[in-house]
């Protein structure tokens, strides 16, 4: 009675759950009904500009609807730059393991467990941006094999924008500590000269895994913002709430 | 899913070759090749598909080949073997037997001459070979429109004969030579309902039976009625949650006596058919036990669990396999629908939290799910079923089966102590069973749909399909849209009447009596004349049935419950014979009448006066018909021509009413006689009638050949019963109708007549049988 399918997360053999909504679509998802309530997804957005829960650990540094990091950000340059950011999941203890996976061990497989929700939420909002994944330096590529964030990029239907360059980073930023990795004098990002490219207007959607501080992406969108871009937003499929943003830091 | 498709494949194979490939069924073909592909998007699945589909038809074409008697001509009489238990009725009993020689089943009923009698046919079990002498009939078929077909239902159970014994003089019986496992079986079956017979109180002896046995036989009509009606009947059935009970109990018995779990379950799996059969090999019997059955094959052999669709799947292809006439039982149709709909609920079901939500949550997906089937059946279902099945589905299942099942080992051990428990139970189950009479009486949340043609309920289901989607999906737009259509839907059921350019009137068979229909174009009236009714004849009491035959319960309701028909703007009673108002108890009590119209007697027979006062007291107007009585309605036109004066009696005094619809004449002339109807002509001298209703049944006394020269009448409509005892309609009436060139339709022989007509004419004339049906009345 037909070959016997696995769940592409967990590898079960999976039975074939009927309802009355799987009658009438055919879409099914890679995944089962058990590795699919693993995550969570953020429905709430608390934060208009990052997207981070109200919880708390952020609720009193909160100022109506903007995070107390959002609201520090928005006395920067730098940090004006990001319009904002939307994220899809909660970056708890199942998407860190199901990230460990993909990205570091190396299954790039994995990305279709996202596919459908990710293309959803583009296609709501995002239909009209252009694409682009942010890069990684060419040294951390060669090591994984791939960029997460193009293999995320590629889900979305239409053309990629290029020009966006990063260099190596002395070290890997998810082992460097929280000042380090925030230095805003440190600019990893250029654009690609020989292509001259010139933004005129655009808007453009940055599309990485996660969102943690939100410098890196900052950082892209200032160097995007002064090749002509217009709004720059970027496309997070987690948003990291376990670190404490500096003015919680400060607080404690 | 491959399995699911499998079933509607085998289920189309099957209806196709039945109603030989009907256009309606070619069609769907495309459109089930293009779901399959879209939702599978194998080629193998469409290949597997077309594989059931072409098997089942060659099982189908096999069986409806088979399907015919070996008896071209009535035998004088045959050996046969009981295959059932007797179904006793006052003094009618009946049995399934099996004629030996072409091993051809027959059906058997037996009128008892004396009460003795059944002393003798008590001691006749299944099994019992008998030599049958007596009048071989073919079953007849439906003689009314959407109506029960007795033919049909006999020849899908392969029956071809009913064979009518006037005594046990002629039905000779004998102990059976050895006996075979099967009648050993049914002989268990048996003894154990005579056991309830015996040892039970009455009003505990129906319930019993039917949910330790699945023997119906006694429990009150009344009482089944109200169950079948506030959607309970399902508890009745004996199903998943007995086989789910029983075999609970058996394996954890088994487990204390120290026998395997392995072991266990083949001593389950070799139980479980007898169990069917003892429980009366119901279609949700058998599914039950075969998903039991194949669940712990599935289990020993793989170590997996079978998933709970596919063991469905499998048991729905297992039975069509073997009888793929099952696939019109309603049993059938009903009980996997709801198993499968359940299993689709599973991901809605599993967010109700409390205990009482998810019972609600159970009861009301099973009731709306099998809406299409139950309006497609019954016409009507009751909103009042979604509350009474929370209550009544743990109370049933918990407490009153696990309950009957003790009361009757106990009082095989312990006669005593099972006496003691039953007068408590009787005294509830009494009160309960009085409660819900009453509430099915009272008709409330009721509500009255009418047949859907097969467009309607295509588009129902498919509304039910988008809803259950919705919901699941927890989609609110969706939910809104879908719920929306429904509503279209249903509205488009109550409406349609009212938007129909087309109205009927309707003679409907019901035997010996009159009941005519009439429904105006736009529904802008619905006027009933007579009701039928059965003449009663004096019956001791060991002689009366439990279900006297009621044209009106039987007939006329149903009949105008699957018109969509809720009101009855005039209730016409020609005169107080019985055989035209005694089916008009069972209307009024089920559908709302705004007015009576009485042709009233000289003088008025008790019987008569207790009809009108039980009208009265529903506060129903009555008026009491005068000559020259008229009203209009649109292009419509009707006046009561009789009775002349409050001076004639009997027969004499029908009301005669006079009607242009449909750009014509006609005369529905009730039991007027020939004195009658020289009185309306001398008081009518230029009365014309296109269409004129014989006046008694098309007796010798009336519709005289001056009354046909007089009217020059193009069709007669003749309302008589099949075979009746009177010899209606008489050889000299029908002979002056041909002398007229009269159109002769007639109830007895060719059923109900419906006359289609639009405002300008006449535009279609049928009868409900195509067939012959009174060319066995024998002498």
């Amino acid at each position: 009675m037909g070959s016997k399918r696995r769940c592409l997360y967990c590898m079960e053999p999976r039975q074939e759950q009927l309802s009355w909504h799987g009658l009438i679509s055919r879409a099914d998802d890679p995944v089962c009904p058990d590795c699919r309530a693993l995550f969570t997804m953020l429905m709430s957005r608390d934060c208009r500009i990052c997207g981070r829960e109200k919880d708390e650990q952020s609720a009193p540094f909160f100022q109506d609807t903007r995070c107390g990091d959002c609201v520090a950000w928005g006395e920067k340059d730098i940090g004006r730059a990001l319009d904002h950011n939307i994220s899809l999941y909660r970056y708890d203890k199942a998407m860190q393991q199901w990230m460990a996976r993909w990205k570091y061990r190396g299954d790039p497989a994995l990305t279709a467990v996202f596919q459908k929700e990710w293309v959803q939420i583009w296609r709501r909002s995002y239909a009209s941006w252009k694409v682009m994944a942010l890069p990684a330096g060419p040294g951390r590529t060669q090591e994984r094999g791939f960029n997460q964030a193009v293999l995320l990029a590629d889900m979305l239907p239409g053309d990629r924008l290029n020009g966006l360059e990063k260099k190596d980073e002395p070290k890997k930023q998810s082992k460097s500590t929280k000042n380090q990795r925030e230095s805003l004098f440190y600019q990893p990002f250029y654009m690609n000269n020989q292509e001259k490219i010139r933004f005129n207007g655009e808007k453009i959607l940055l599309v990485d895994d996660i969102y943690t501080t939100g410098t890196t992406v900052r950082k892209a969108a200032s160097v995007l913002r002064s090749a002509g871009a217009e709004r720059v937003a970027s496309f997070t499929l987690a948003r990291s709430t376990g670190t404490l943003s500096r003015k919680e830091e400060k607080a404690q | 899913m491959n399995l699911l498709i499998a079933v509607l494949a085998a289920l189309l194979g099957i209806t196709a070759v039945y109603y030989s490939f009907p256009i309606f069924l070619i069609s769907v073909f495309p459109l089930l090749f293009v779901y399959v592909w879209w939702k599978t998007g194998q080629k193998r699945t469409l290949i597997y598909g077309g594989i059931v589909f072409v098997l089942f038809s060659i099982r189908m074409d096999s069986a409806e080949r088979n399907n015919v008697s070996a008896f071209n001509e009535p035998p004088e009489r045959v050996e046969a073997v009981i295959l059932t238990t007797a179904a006793v009725d006052g003094d009618q009993v009946q049995w399934q037997m099996r004629e030996r020689h072409h091993q051809e089943k027959i059906f058997v009923s037996l009128y008892m001459a004396e009460e003795k009698e059944l002393l003798q046919i008590q001691s006749l079990t299944p099994g019992s070979i008998c030599r049958v002498e007596g009048q071989w009939k073919k079953p007849a078929a439906a003689g009314n429109f959407s109506a029960f077909d007795y033919k049909n239902y006999l020849h899908k159970q392969q029956i071809h004969w009913t064979v009518e014994v006037s005594g046990m003089d002629h039905l000779l019986c004998r102990s059976p030579e050895q006996d075979s496992f099967l009648s050993a079986v049914s002989q268990w079956r048996y003894f154990g309902i005579k056991h309830i017979q015996k040892h039970f109180p009455e009003e505990l002896q129906g319930i019993s039976s039917a949910l330790i046995f699945g023997d119906r036989n006694d429990l009150a009509p009344g009482v089944e009625k109200a169950y079948q009606q506030l959607g309970l009947i399902h508890l009745l059935a004996v199903s998943g949650l007995h086989v789910g009970i029983i075999s609970g109990i058996l394996y954890y018995t088994g487990l204390r006596l120290g026998v395997t779990r392995e072991q266990m379950s083949f001593i389950l799996v070799g139980f479980l058919p007898l169990y069917a059969m003892l429980a009366g090999g119901a279609p949700s019997v058998w599914r039950a036990v075969l998903i039991t059955m194949l669940v712990l094959l599935y289990q020993r052999f793989s170590k997996q669990t079978l998933p709970p669709v596919t063991a469905l799947g499998a048991a729905a292809l297992a039975m069509l396999w073997i009888d793929p006439y099952y696939s019109w039982y309603i049993g059938f149709q009903l009980s996997f629908f709801i198993s499968l709909s359940l299993l689709l609920s599973f991901p809605i079901l599993r967010r109700l939290h409390s205990l009482p939500l998810q019972l609600f949550g159970v009861s009301a997906v099973a009731q709306t799910a099998s809406l299409p089937i139950i309006l497609f059946h019954f016409y009507e279902f009751s909103l009042l079923s979604y509350i009474l099945n929370i209550g009544f589905v743990p109370f049933v299942s918990l407490l009153l089966l696990p309950f009957c099942f003790l009361l009757f080992f106990l009082s095989l051990l312990l006669p005593q102590a099972a006496e003691a428990a039953m007068k408590p139970a009787e005294f509830i189950i009494l009160l309960l069973h009085n409660n819900l009479q009453a509430l099915a009486e009272s008709r409330i949340l009721q509500v009255v749909t009418g047949q859907p043609d097969t467009l309607q309920l295509l588009l129902l289901s498919v509304s039910l399909l988008f809803v259950f989607a919705m919901a699941e999906k927890k989609h609110r737009m969706g939910i809104v849209l879908a719920a929306g259509s429904l509503a279209v839907v249903f509205g488009w059921l109550f409406a349609a009447p009212y938007f129909d350019s087309k109205g009927a009137v309707t003679v409907i068979d019901v035997g010996q009596g009159d009941s005519i229909l009439i429904e105006l174009p736009y529904r802008k009236g619905v006027y009933l004349i007579d009701g039928g009714g059965a003449l009663a004849f004096p019956k001791e009491e060991w002689q009366k049935r439990k279900k006297e035959y009621d044209p009106g319960e039987q007939t006329v309701v149903p009949f105008l419950k699957s018109k969509g028909i809720r009101t009855i703007d005039k209730l016409i009673v020609t005169h107080g014979d019985i055989d035209h108002y005694g089916g008009l108890y069972a209307v009024l009590k089920q559908i709302e009448v705004k007015q009576m119209l009485y042709g009233r007697s000289d003088e008025e027979k008790d019987s008569e006066r207790q009809f009108l006062e039980t009208a009265y007291r529903q506060g129903i107007p009555i008026v009491f018909a005068e000559k020259e009585m008229a009203w209009k309605e649109g292009d419509q036109y009707f006046q009561v021509l009789a009775p002349l004066d409050n001076k004639a009696s009997g027969n004499e005094a029908s009301i005669v009413l006079y009607a242009v619809m449909g750009g014509r004449s006609w005369l529905f002339a009730g039991d007027l006689e020939e004195e009658g109807e020289k009185h309306v002509m001398q008081a009518f001298p230029g009365l014309k009638a296109d269409i004129l209703k014989a006046g008694h049944h098309g007796s010798r006394t009336s519709t005289s050949a001056s009354w046909i020269n007089q009217l020059q009448p193009k069709a007669a409509l003749l309302s008589s019963g099949r075979c009746n005892r009177f010899g209606h309609p008489h050889g000299e009436v029908l002979d002056n109708l041909e002398a007229g060139e009269v159109d002769i339709y007639r109830t007895d022989e060719k059923g109900a007549v419906e006359i289609a007509f639009t405002h300008q004419d006449i535009v279609s004339i049928r009868q409900a049988s195509e067939e012959i049906l009174n060319d066995q009345c024998g002498s």
